[in-house]
């Protein structure tokens, strides 16, 4: 056999496997969204579930998961920075730094539905928060945190070195380098990395069947005191999100238009997820002009 | 008459990586003005030397440096020197271009933002007066804003001349400035250091020797982390006292 068709039998049998991975994915997401675009309205997007039946919304569930999200986000995103600017710029090669880097790993490896039994145990039985808006949003956080560390990390790796010579020929500290021009030049791509991974949380639900609870407690919308149990924001109120909703329906549902509700809920979910992946490339290339050329 | 002083003595300077000595007791001096080119070949020196000058080494673990360095009459390692008041009056110029990630205008005011400078027209004054300096004004004077990434490499390495001049310093240090460089804009970085050269110390490591003999009145060769000889530019090139001089600038090695 001669290289030339050697190559070609290759490149055809790599564009085949390829192929193969995007049609899985496309049919996996086109058939999520045909069940499930047809159910969305305005009503299904608002309404609060309802449990014995038909006509019921996902309203509450959508609203838990954007508020969860931020919640996780606001907790883990300034540790994952502290933690990556030490492991990139100050930590020197040592068993110390080798185990943090070894226990983020097995962090970011570990199965989520051990991180929400871990958040039972402490924050839901220990603590007494119970099932909780805050012990869910906690155990999202170190959900979160291993892979928003590497994210970050790998941003500000990606700084070439000559740019902290420069910033320390010029007389700053270090401190002063990673201030002000190594953290301003990673920017878009941190940005995109933590666009990234609230397409993850977002869509995390074993983590949080244990610790945000399994039901949707009907809310006032009309109360934003965050002390008050019926308030949207209130830390301390049990919170089923969009997909531990999912879950639910689908093991113990009794609603009669449950298969409905489980494909518009799933197909909403998608769209999010979907939504918050383009939009971090754009927003990481927009934040990049802009600090660049201001 | 301070002109006449040395701007910069150095003494017996000793460096280590780690347990490996890499200069063996350098002793050279550095006029106020003028240009003075370290020559060698690859390993022989002559960036350790120069990077100890304002203390880049500090950056790195494992490497220790002794001697005397006396800069303006004042110990460059004392403990109690400020690294940033330091390397504010000693620039340094390296061999990638390396302009941060923003426009040319605020590259060239970084070092005086830093200091605290604020007033627009200061800014706006040194800005200009920086990059007729690198000889560049005419080419970016209608595009400040935009990002200095998209400058070619050798406009990128006058802007990272002119972000050193900015915050005034008393001595340049040039690590290889053009070796990355095209023939073309090697030479506008070589005119823009010519006609610096009577308001600034400066000392430049170059590969090139023809680059040495175009534009430094001083030259100094370094071997296998000694100084071999140091003269002026036209003494070592035409008539070395050494023969080892005599040898690698007729390319016998190196």
């Amino acid at each position: 056999m001669n290289a030339k068709l050697a190559d070609k039998i290759a490149t055809t049998v790599i564009y085949v496997i390829a192929g193969m991975v995007a049609l899985v994915l496309f049919s996996m997401l086109g058939f999520i969204l045909v069940q499930g675009l047809p159910h969305l309205s305005w009503h299904f997007l608002t309404s609060p579930a309802l449990s014995f039946e038909a006509g019921g919304g996902i309203g509450i569930q959508l609203f838990n998961s954007f508020y969860l999200l931020v919640l996780a986000m606001v907790i883990s995103f300034p540790i994952a920075l502290g933690a990556a600017i030490y492991l990139n710029e100050y930590a020197k090669k040592s068993v110390w730094t080798n185990i943090i880097r070894t226990a983020i790993e097995i962090l970011s490896s570990l199965p989520s539905v051990v991180v929400g039994l871990f958040g039972f145990l402490l924050f839901v039985v220990q603590f007494k928060f119970g099932f909780s808006i805050l012990s869910g949003a906690i155990a999202l956080s170190i959900f979160n945190l291993p892979l928003l560390t590497r994210s970050i990390e790998t941003s500000l790796a990606q700084i070439p070195y000559l740019q902290r010579e420069a910033g320390a020929a010029l007389g700053l500290s270090r401190w002063e380098t990673v201030l002000h021009v190594v953290l301003p030049a990673a920017v878009p791509s941190i940005v995109t990395g933590v666009v990234l991974s609230a397409g993850r949380v977002f869509g995390e639900a074993a983590a949080l069947i244990f610790t945000a609870g399994q039901s949707a407690p009907a809310l006032n919308f009309m109360d934003w005191n965050p002390f008050n149990i019926s308030s949207p924001l209130s830390p301390m109120r049990p919170a089923e999100t969009l997909a531990v909703h999912i879950w639910k329906i689908n093991s113990e549902g009794i609603m009669p238009d449950l298969n409905l509700v489980s494909a518009g809920a799933s197909a909403v979910l998608i769209i999010v997820v979907l939504i918050f992946n383009f939009s971090a490339r754009k927003l990481g290339m927009k934040l990049f002009k802009k600090l660049t050329s201001s | 008459m301070k002109n006449q002083d040395n701007i910069l003595i150095t003494r017996d300077v000793r460096l280590w990586y780690g347990q490996k000595e890499a200069l063996h007791g350098i002793d050279l001096d550095f006029p106020q003005k003028g240009i003075t080119a370290l020559i060698g070949p690859s390993g022989s020196g002559k960036s350790t030397y120069l990077r100890a000058l304002n203390r880049m080494h500090d950056l790195e673990d494992n490497v220790t440096v002794t001697g005397s360095f006396t800069f303006d009459g004042s110990d460059i390692y004392a403990p109690t020197t400020d690294t940033v008041e330091l390397r504010k009056k000693i620039g340094m110029v390296f061999q990638q271009p390396n302009p941060f990630p923003f426009s040319i205008y605020d590259n060239v005011v970084f070092g005086l933002r830093l200091a605290g400078v604020r007033d627009r027209q200061t800014l706006d004054e040194a800005v200009e007066k920086s990059l007729k300096a690198a000889s560049i004004w005419k080419e970016v004077k209608d595009s400040l804003n935009k990002s200095a990434l998209g400058l070619s490499g050798g406009q990128q390495q006058r802007v990272s001349i002119a972000r050193v001049l900015a915050t005034s310093p008393e001595l340049l240090l040039l690590d290889e400035p053009t070796s990355a460089l095209d023939p073309v804009s090697s030479h506008n970085i070589e005119e823009t250091l010519m006609n610096l050269r009577d308001q600034y110390a400066m000392i430049i490591v170059t590969h090139s020797m023809s680059q040495a003999s175009r534009i430094s009145d001083r030259t100094a060769f370094f071997l296998d982390g000694d100084l071999i000889e140091v003269d002026d530019t036209r003494k070592i090139f035409l008539d070395p006292s050494q023969k080892k001089t005599q040898d690698y600038i007729s390319g016998r090695f190196g």
